[in-house]
């Protein structure tokens, strides 16, 4: 079981991941509605993986996704995050890629997939 | 080594005459020149070991590039090296694809030769790629460009990363993509049309809005009742652009612009003063007759007598997905989508537009928390529209009466639609005088959602037959919700429907697909067993059932359970015997036995979606859990439920 801090602007997504993530069996630690309250979650709460929406409103500068995924892999370099993505936003996810987020998935996507996709985040049990 | 000459030399007699054969030849002599190096190497000392790994390496790359070269007989490759750069060795059709030699280009600025930006932007994304191993550059390669038009023709662009370089295959996909396009405009075609009879209800009262308006339109026809006219076309033609409504929303626009020469010159514009109201009316009938071809003359009669036949819609929207190729069922998830936001919008002109033809006042305030939700909804909530009807017919009180009350001349109805314990909450409330009855508010949700309940004595042009808010608590019942009622003398009314939250269309798909063959099985191999109703259901305690469990493009677990008699009746049916006591021995193996050939049905059901199971046999479990969809197969003898959960 992994503590997961869940990011998305939209409440029924999260609310949806969060579904999800206790069908796989993980907990959901912090929610958070923008990139800035992901970063600040992200320290209180030290989640074992995030789930990040890419494209949120800006608040208190921090513009996205991958801002917020730059600053958390500052804050911790080992930090594991998902980006959770739409259709057509291939090169944003190539950023936040590049930047050190670890996968994505592909709204909307299966339990199957996302099960998939933390897999690969090679978390220590 | 012998082996790959062998099957090269095949390759080259069989590829004789095709585009192939120039790639085949190519290779086969590079290999043999690679096998007489080898031989030579291998005959000398041991000191040359290190020049043969080298020549190993190489020879290996060869049999990469032929592995590649027969999985991809079709397509064309090239070799990119560590700076990106094209090499020289690339097969004839990429030549064809660039139609000139493009030995010595870099590769980012071949696929973005007017981009700078993205060029550099996918240099450093291909040299990362390089330079990571493992699941980064996986993930980087699954989330680069796929398709560009080259010289006209859309090219699909596959990598496959070796130790330092790439692997580029392209493969020219125009035709592919053009047979996609034309799918993809019939099943645009037909969902609109589903998108319009999935909110038939919402429909008909925009129908309604634009029948009195044309039946007022003399009336509107004078200079100082203008700015009126144009506000009521503009709203309608917005309302009808949203429904897809092409023809009326044309026509509409054209009368806005007649208006607004009229309001301009001072006086009516020609154009509008020769419109008469019964042409007006005419303008709507071109749609109609869309929507009559494609669902039957009956579709306004059927609706009228009691509900839509949602049955003949699901059809629609299965059709729909019959025609799409299969990489577009992802998308065509998210088309099952709608905003909520988008859809409940045309509320707000619809209750002031009732109220105006009650000369009452009355605002709609909308706040949805929920943006989006499965297209299963859109019935319930095109339902809403008798609610508001109801509000604004009894509830809202008129001006004089609200004055002398205290109260603020317009009435105001609130819809709020939020999430709560993982359900849909959909209140609406509204300030008007309530219900006068002094009665328990559970006393008066029976009434006033009970089968031809009207507070009114005379049933009005708006509403008051009642038929409404009972359909409507027979949808919620369908759904498994619950409705809840908060009754103020004088201080308004506030209806609470709370409907569980489901979001698997799947499910619901496969569903309706095993319940289709159910009833194709008992109808017609099962003798003269007539089907009277079907319809979803909420299970929430388990009954013993038989289940079977796809596999494939969908994974879902299928329960067919009965009560006794209906299993009786269906075994006896299925045996053939006089002895009702050998029948009642098999009944359990009778009832596997059908779920087995009704899937066995769903199968290939499933294959003409373009969906692709394997289901396991039979085994016997509970049918229940939260996530179960269930539908009630009513026969005349008996009822079989089927339920679908995931797995």
């Amino acid at each position: 079981m992994a503590k997961v801090l869940v990011v998305d602007d939209i409440k029924i997504m999260r609310y949806n991941i969060g579904k999800m993530l206790k069908e796989l069996g993980h907990r959901v630690v912090a929610e958070a509605d923008c990139a800035y309250n992901a970063i600040e979650l992200y320290k209180k709460y030290k989640p074992d993986f995030v789930t990040m929406d890419i494209t949120m409103p800006m608040k208190h500068r921090v513009r996205d996704g991958i801002e917020a995924v730059e600053e958390i892999l500052k804050y911790d370099p080992e930090a594991k995050i998902i980006m959770v993505t739409s259709h057509g936003e291939e090169e944003m996810v190539i950023k936040a890629v590049r930047a050190g987020a670890q996968n994505y998935v592909l709204k909307p996507f299966t339990l199957e997939k996302l099960k998939e996709v933390i897999d690969k985040l090679g978390l220590e049990e | 080594m012998d082996k790959i000459s062998r099957l090269l030399s095949e390759l080259e007699t069989k590829s004789k005459g095709t585009a192939l054969y120039e790639d085949v030849s190519y290779l086969k002599k590079q290999c043999s020149k690679f096998q007489k190096r080898f031989e030579k190497i291998i005959s000398q000392s041991d000191a040359q070991q290190r020049d043969l790994l080298k020549l190993q390496e190489k020879l290996e790359r060869t049999n990469e590039k032929i592995k590649l070269l027969l999985d991809n007989a079709n397509e064309g490759f090239l070799h990119i090296d560590s700076e990106l750069t094209v090499q020289p060795e690339y097969s004839k059709t990429v030549r064809d694809i660039f139609l000139r030699d493009i030995t010595g280009e870099k590769f980012y600025t071949l696929l973005y030769p007017d981009d700078n930006e993205k060029a550099l932007f996918y240099k450093e994304t291909l040299q990362d790629i390089l330079s990571s191993d493992g699941l980064r550059s996986e993930v980087l390669i699954s989330l680069l460009q796929k398709e560009y038009v080259i010289n006209g023709r859309v090219i699909n662009v596959e990598y496959k990363k070796l130790t330092d370089s790439f692997m580029i295959i392209l493969s020219d996909i125009t035709e592919k993509k053009r047979l996609e396009e034309n799918a993809k405009k019939e099943s645009e075609k037909l969902k609109m049309i589903v998108e319009v009879i999935s909110s038939i209800e919402q429909f008909l009262e925009i129908k309604l809005s634009f029948e009195l308006f044309a039946r007022e339109f003399e009336e509107y026809k004078t200079p100082q009742k203008l700015q009126h006219m144009r506000a009521k076309a503009h709203t309608l033609k917005g309302l009808f652009a949203q429904k897809h409504f092409l023809n009326v929303t044309a026509k509409l626009h054209e009368l806005e612009t007649y208006i607004d020469k009229s309001i301009k010159e001072g006086s009516l514009a020609e154009e509008l003063l020769n419109l008469t109201p019964e042409e007006v009316r005419e303008w709507i009938e071109e749609d109609i007759q869309i929507l009559k071809n494609t669902l039957g003359e009956d579709i306004f009669k059927k609706y009228n007598q009691k509900c839509v036949d949602k049955q003949r819609l699901k059809k629609l929207f299965y059709k729909s997905l019959k025609v799409m190729p299969q990489e577009y069922l992802r998308d065509l998830k998210e088309l099952q989508y709608f905003s909520v936001e988008e859809f409940v919008k045309p509320y707000a002109v619809l209750v002031s537009d009732l109220a105006e033809r009650m000369d009452k006042q009355a605002e709609l305030k909308i706040e949805s928390e929920i943006k989006y939700l499965p297209d299963f909804y859109k019935s319930f909530l095109s339902s809403l529209v008798h609610v508001f009807r109801n509000s604004v017919d009894h509830g809202i009180e008129n001006e004089m009466e609200r004055i002398e009350k205290g109260k603020p001349p317009v009435g105001l109805v609130d819809l709020k639609i939020y999430l709560k314990n993982g359900d849909i909450v959909i209140e609406v409330k509204d300030d008007g005088r309530g219900v006068s009855y002094k009665r328990a508010d559970e006393e008066i949700k029976n009434m006033i959602f009970e089968e031809g309940f009207s507070t009114k004595d005379e049933i009005g042009t708006v509403s008051g037959r009642g038929v409404g808010l009972y359909a409507l608590k027979k949808e919620c019942e369908n759904f498994g919700g619950n409705i809840e009622v908060e009754n103020s003398k004088d201080r308004g009314l506030l209806l609470r429907f709370v409907l569980p939250f489901i979001e698997d269309n799947m499910s619901e798909m496969v569903l309706d697909l095993t319940g289709e063959c159910g009833i194709r099985y008992f109808t017609s191999y099962c003798g003269y067993i007539t089907q009277k109703d079907s319809f979803y259901k909420h299970i929430k305690n388990g009954d013993e059932a038989v289940y079977i469990d796809v596999d494939g493009d969908i994974k879902r677990r299928i329960f067919f359970c009965c009560d006794e008699p209906s299993a009786f009746y269906i075994a006896k049916k299925f045996i053939h015997s006089d002895s009702d006591e050998f029948i009642s021995e098999h009944i359990g193996d009778v009832m596997k036995e059908t779920a087995n050939i009704i899937a066995g049905h769903l199968i290939k059901e499933a294959e003409s979606y373009g969906i692709n199971i394997n289901i396991s046999p039979p085994g016997k479990g509970k049918l229940s859990g939260e996530d179960v969809f269930v539908k009630e197969l009513v026969f005349d003898e008996f009822k079989i439920n089927i339920g679908v959960k995931g797995i």
